[in-house]
């Protein structure tokens, strides 16, 4: 399922930000990992991912690194402190929404069950 | 990612050069300094990574329309690049990646415009000493002229 551009431009940067917080990561895997732990949902190619993540180091929510010692250089972004707080400030509001959602009937919470793909972590 | 040394072989004619992928990666490396010096830093980096050809093209294409400076358009490159060469470690397949990418154009200008965001400060200070410089430069033209062609002759 694609998710519509407006919904994504919301869901797109928080997810970006909710896996930084785990560590370090540079764009391929990141890549993968919005691919599979939210089963193609919130997949992006390079054409989203990469103006995204220069958007979100203007804002100085991301920062980053270039790493040389590989066989390649990789740009590795990490989570700042403003961006830590712009996350927990995401997360509050996203609970918020879902919270109306809810009570609204739009899901139900056996949807949002089926909704979790496997492997999926908390 | 270093570029690789750039020898100026006198059996590899200038005009000849061409990116192709498909050319063994010493030989793309195998480049006359001249040419060199004659093409950008993100297209020597783009044939010098072994890329398949049309992953080059698409990241050519997409760098050269964001019209950044030329080093910006050296680390998005390296970016670009690095995102090929780890899809295609992975074994996703070519065809995939390029249908992942999207349309170059609105890539070109998705970067563009975020780093445009990045960093206007200096972009700006930039223009503006260009702008500075080629002014003071007129000037110095101006008024040498001036002086060569209405003081210095009722001097004499």
């Amino acid at each position: 399922m694609k998710i519509e551009t407006e919904l994504m431009r919301g869901a797109g940067p928080m997810a970006v930000l909710q896996l930084l917080e785990r560590g370090e990561m540079y764009g391929y895997e990141l890549v993968e990992a919005l691919s599979k732990q939210s089963d193609g949902v919130l997949a992006m190619g390079q054409s989203t991912l990469y103006p995204m993540l220069y958007n979100l180091e203007s804002k100085k929510l991301v920062a980053s690194r270039v790493d040389k010692t590989g066989p390649r250089p990789r740009k590795y972004y990490r989570l700042t402190p403003k961006g830590k707080t712009r996350l927990a400030d995401g997360t509050e509001q996203w609970k918020a929404v879902l919270n109306v959602m809810f009570s609204l009937g739009v899901v139900t919470p056996d949807d949002i069950g089926k909704a979790v793909p496997k492997g999926a972590t908390a | 990612m270093t570029t690789p040394a750039l020898p100026a072989p006198d059996d590899f004619p200038i005009n000849s050069y061409a990116p192709s992928s498909k050319r063994p990666v010493e030989e793309q490396a195998h480049v006359t300094s001249d040419d060199a010096s004659r093409r950008s830093h993100y297209a020597i980096l783009v044939d010098a990574s072994s890329l398949p050809e049309e992953a080059g093209k698409l990241i050519l294409q997409t760098v050269r329309q964001t019209r950044l400076t030329p080093g910006e358009q050296g680390c998005v490159a390296e970016e670009l690049i690095a995102h090929f060469a780890d899809g295609l470690e992975a074994e996703v397949s070519l065809d995939d990646l390029i249908g992942q990418f999207g349309d170059t154009k609105t890539t070109a200008t998705l970067i563009r415009r975020a780093k445009e965001r990045c960093c206007p400060k200096p972009r700006f200070a930039n223009a503006a000493a260009q702008l500075g410089l080629g002014l003071i430069i007129a000037t110095a033209i101006g008024s040498a002229w001036f002086m060569l062609y209405f003081i210095a002759p009722k001097l004499q």
